[in-house]
């Protein structure tokens, strides 16, 4: 029973990460139409900017989070002006995808040349965990949940509730359209960049402490492709509810196999594709834009 | 005179073929000989790994669908052609054709499950395949011997000659590759080459004119089945050992880079990029620690300025160069330079 919840509390953990990194695919895919090969790539970079700022130059952990805010900021825009600005009349948009996988590679090979290429830890926000019993959960994992859930009702906010989201959205939708009312397209695609950049580095930083900062962060960006699609393809809370579905599966598979756990998460997805090939919640994006 | 173009078709086929080979073998006398053996493996290695991208310009040039799968087709073949021969102790003929027969089956099965679905739900459920595929080969111990790998695959023995060496294997393997590009250029003026095509620029149109996109679609991934499989066997007995750790993802990925930096569009320029790809970090080896950096640095410049690779630059530069001599216009058709 312990055991089980123990797996129940890392799999939600280990989900809504998976979770956040599907949400910038999804907005990315909305807004630019990238499928995003670097995501994986870009939370690492977050995991690595952790360790830069707090283990190599012992910064005060507020400048520290200042600074990483605006360097995730930056590598957000030059990304945008990288993988989306050249490629915008294109009629090809598997260059674009080609374009991220560089990108991604480019950004892996900078973090092992100038942060460093061993694989380091990080100490958590708050050492320590708490006790209930036999049952234990690190500090670290509520700040996971905390914070992902306060993006997540930051996002909700920002495009429901805000005029700058609608007008995102609208941009997203359709750009012709958005273009011939004056929306700048071009500077809330930027925005959206930056955002998703801030997003995935964020949770990058927060898993740092607990799976230790190297390039093989960027392996969680198959489970979020997974994620995508069992949850529903194109939809926010698809990609929530199949971020976190993804995680307990991964969680309880460790109760029979720890060698296949990719065999599971992905024989999941295949039968998902099989049984119910919209998701969990249905898929909400036009067929024709694939 | 139907027949006298026939003739004179069937005449320059001859020529250019004696041509290539004539030129294969120049290569292999005065370049391969003289190279070091590493070198001559990576260049081989990139031949082989042409058949998987062969497949994949099938896949995404005429079909315009994304298959992620072709390193997993190519593994299961190998890792298959591997296992009888070394544990079943069966020939290499039959071994080779056992794993090129267990890809087309691997192929059918996903396809059939996969091709129904749209161009995103279908790149990532071969993408699974490649995961799933990786796991596999690296536990399932009694099948592929795991993180060691198998070893011991016997040599091939053709027309009376043993190709114990990488030297020995470059003109075969050239010449295959040759006999592939001349399949692919048939494969692309034959109705299922032009039913293809319509299913890529418009799915709705292709039906409303009779072709079933669906079967057209499936064959056109069992045939890169095919092709990957062949890939895979030939690899098992090229090197005689095989590793797990290549059946990966960033093997797939590279995969897509040698197809869209030779040229999308294009059998030949894919079978430089394959080449360029894999002997890159021999050219550039004095790059040292920053060789990735430039190698992903140039991806993405190669797609910003020239995103139909190496083959479209030729022919924009082709076309521009008669525009000047000539003074006027040839007509492109706007899906070619697109």
């Amino acid at each position: 029973m312990i055991l089980f919840l123990q797996q129940t509390v890392t799999g939600i953990c280990v989900g809504l990460a998976y979770a956040m990194i599907a949400m910038g695919l999804i907005l990315l895919l909305r807004a630019a139409g990238v499928m995003n090969f670097a995501q994986g790539n870009l939370m690492a970079l977050g995991a690595y900017f952790a360790y830069l700022f707090l283990g190599k130059l012992h910064l005060n952990p507020a400048i520290a989070v200042i600074l990483a805010i605006l360097s995730l900021i930056a590598v957000g825009i030059v990304f945008c002006c990288v993988c989306f600005f050249p490629f915008k009349r294109t009629k090809w948009p598997q260059a674009m995808l080609i374009c991220t996988i560089g990108a991604g590679t480019v950004i892996s090979e900078c973090c092992l040349c100038f942060i460093t290429t061993e694989t380091k830890s990080v100490d958590p926000i708050v050492a320590g965990s708490l006790h209930l019993g036999s049952f234990i959960i690190p500090y670290q994992y509520f700040f996971i949940f905390g914070v992902t859930a306060l993006m997540m009702v930051g996002l909700w906010l920002l495009f429901d509730k805000a005029y700058c989201g609608r007008v995102m959205s609208a941009a997203a939708q359709n750009k012709y359209a958005a273009d011939l009312l004056g929306i700048p397209t071009n500077l809330t695609t930027m925005l959206t960049f930056c955002i998703v950049v801030l997003m995935v580095g964020t949770a990058g930083w927060l898993l740092a402490p607990v799976y230790r900062v190297s390039n093989s962060l960027s392996i969680f960006q198959a489970r979020a492709f997974a994620a995508l699609i069992i949850g529903g393809f194109g939809s926010l809370p698809g990609a929530i509810v199949g971020g976190i579905a993804v995680g307990l599966i991964e969680s309880y598979s460790t109760y029979f196999t720890t060698t296949y756990k990719d065999v599971v998460v992905f024989g999941a997805l295949l039968l998902v594709l099989a049984v119910r090939p919209q998701g969990i919640l249905g898929s909400k994006v036009k067929k024709d834009k694939a | 005179m139907e027949n006298g173009t026939k003739r004179s078709r069937f005449l320059r086929l001859l020529l250019v073929s004696a041509v290539v080979i004539a030129g294969i073998l120049l290569v292999d006398k005065f370049f391969i000989q003289n190279l070091k053996n590493s070198r001559v493996n990576l260049i081989n290695v990139a031949l082989i790994y042409y058949f998987s991208v062969a497949g994949m310009y099938l896949m995404l040039g005429l079909g315009g669908c994304m298959s992620m799968c072709s390193i997993a087709v190519m593994g299961l073949s190998a890792f298959v052609c591997g296992f009888t021969n070394t544990k079943l102790g069966w020939p290499l003929f039959p071994a080779m054709l056992c794993g090129i027969l267990s890809s087309v089956i691997l192929c059918a099965v996903v396809g059939s499950l996969l091709m129904k679905l749209d161009g995103r739900a279908f790149m990532f459920g071969t993408m699974a395949l490649v995961y799933i595929g990786t796991s596999v080969f690296q536990n399932f111990s009694a099948f592929t011997g795991g993180p060691n790998g198998t070893s011991g695959i016997s040599k091939l023995t053709l027309f009376g000659k043993t190709f114990s060496t990488f030297k020995s294997w470059f003109v075969l393997l050239a010449i295959a590759c040759y006999l592939l590009i001349l399949l692919l250029h048939r494969i692309k003026n034959t109705s299922f080459g032009r039913s293809l095509m319509a299913a890529r620029d418009d799915e709705t149109a292709a039906y409303s004119l009779g072709v079933n996109v669906y079967r057209t679609k499936l064959l056109a991934f069992i045939i890169s089945g095919v092709f990957s499989g062949i890939g895979g066997a030939l690899y098992a007995v090229h090197n005689g050992t095989i590793s797990a750790s290549l059946f990966s993802f960033t093997t797939q990925q590279s995969f897509i880079i040698m197809l869209m930096l030779g040229g999308v569009m294009s059998p030949v320029g894919a079978l430089f990029g394959s080449i360029l790809v894999n002997y890159l970090p021999e050219i550039a080896r004095s790059a040292g620690t920053y060789l990735n950096m430039l190698y992903g640095a140039l991806i993405v410049l190669l797609m910003i300025f020239m995103p139909m690779g190496l083959a479209g630059l030729l022919k924009n530069q082709y076309q521009k160069l008669r525009k000047l001599l000539t003074g006027k216009r040839k007509k492109t058709t706007a899906k070619e330079s697109a």
